[in-house]
């Protein structure tokens, strides 16, 4: 049974790294076969709303929803806290079609189930 | 075998720069506790925490960082940094060194290996538990 | 049953995320887990008494149904929080990293970091 892996990002994309880094992690872990689990929580929310437009003018930042799609293509789960969205106005519609809204309930088995190894950004 | 005990692991992720915050500090403490108890230890440095490997740092008041992380590595943990955010930073100084296992740079530490996140996956493959210290 | 320890960093109040890591500790108690919260460095200020905020409050929950709370001697000290400036739901500890290391290797099933 391959090694279970949970990254849990809480910090919204672009104004800092760790967005990028735990998804870096993500698909760094998927590509050598680790059962590989995303949860967004609290700001990291954030990373999941679609149509994020990547341009030269804009932040000079490759977009982090491509990466999200690579994950979901590689088979990992991504998991938002649906609290943490409400919060802050994100919708299911908002976000991309690959993630899952979960409640804090489903959030808490999530951890116990994949959260063996587990590192927060 | 008899009496043969398997050497629990852990695994340290360090985020955080030396110095702005406490995290390299706990880190290396936490690092120290789990080898005198006899576990394996591995510390990887991504993000700003690749800072701590800077070497010549000279604090004057504070718990000194590059000391610490010398003193793990010479107790047995091994130290990887991230290559990606360390190129970024400014310490990559050439090309992967196939032999030494390590990109090359005079401004860290030779405890301290710079090495790709599948470093760090290896890390994770082998760890009994995981610690994340740092991140703002 | 399983284990959760939670290592919190972060300060109360400055951000939603110790106050939502102790929500979570709360649901895995709910669930018939044992938890244990190791405060450290700025995560000390929560063991502060006489908080008109909530989370204080929410500590002494977790203490009453049965949750651990340790906090770093050390970083309180220095913060100049003891006597009756602290809740008494608070264990202090003067080698927490050794705990640390201990219940995350040998006892935890999880180890959260806030």
């Amino acid at each position: 049974m391959p090694k279970k892996l949970l990254v849990m990002i809480i910090h919204p994309p672009y104004g800092h790294e760790n967005a990028f880094a735990g998804f870096f992690i993500a698909m760094a872990s998927l590509s050598k076969g680790l059962d590989t689990t995303v949860i967004l929580n609290c700001g990291g929310v954030f990373t999941a709303v679609k149509g994020q437009k990547e341009s030269e003018c804009l932040l000079s930042l490759p977009s982090i929803e491509k990466q999200l799609e690579d994950i979901v293509e590689l088979g990992g789960r991504i998991l938002v806290d649906d609290t943490s969205a409400e919060m802050r106005g994100i919708r299911r519609e908002d976000c991309n079609p690959g993630v899952e809204f979960v409640s804090a309930e489903e959030l808490m088995k999530a951890i116990k189930e994949y959260g063996e190894l587990m590192v927060t950004l | 075998m008899l009496g043969v005990e398997i050497m629990k692991t852990l695994t340290i992720l360090l985020l955080g720069a030396p110095y702005s915050s406490q995290y390299p500090e706990f880190a290396i403490k936490i690092a120290k506790c789990a080898l005198d108890r006899g576990y394996k230890v591995n510390m990887f440095l991504y993000g700003d925490g690749v800072h701590a490997g800077m070497k010549n740092q000279s604090p004057k008041a504070f718990y000194n960082i590059e000391n610490g992380l010398k003193e793990i590595a010479q107790k047995g943990a091994t130290i990887l940094s991230c290559s990606r955010c360390s190129a970024a930073r400014g310490y990559v100084e050439g090309e992967f060194d196939d032999k030494l296992q390590r990109y090359p740079s005079s401004k860290i530490i030779d405890e301290v290996r710079i090495f790709s996140l599948y470093g760090f996956v290896d890390f994770i493959r082998e760890s009994d538990r995981i610690i994340t210290f740092g991140g703002v | 049953m399983s284990r959760n320890i939670l290592i919190l960093t972060k300060p109360p109040y400055g951000c939603e995320e110790p106050e939502k890591a102790m929500k979570m500790i709360l649901r895995f108690m709910d669930d018939g887990d044992d938890v244990a919260i190791y405060l450290l460095g700025d995560g000390v200020e929560l063991t502060k008494s006489s908080q008109k905020g909530d989370l204080g409050k929410l500590l002494e929950e977790i203490a009453d149904k049965g949750g651990e709370i340790y906090s770093s001697d050390e970083d309180m000290q220095a913060r100049g929080l003891y006597g009756d400036r602290i809740l008494n739901c608070v264990k202090l500890r003067s080698n927490i990293f050794k705990e640390i290391v201990d219940d995350a290797m040998e006892r935890a099933d999880r180890v959260l970091s806030c």
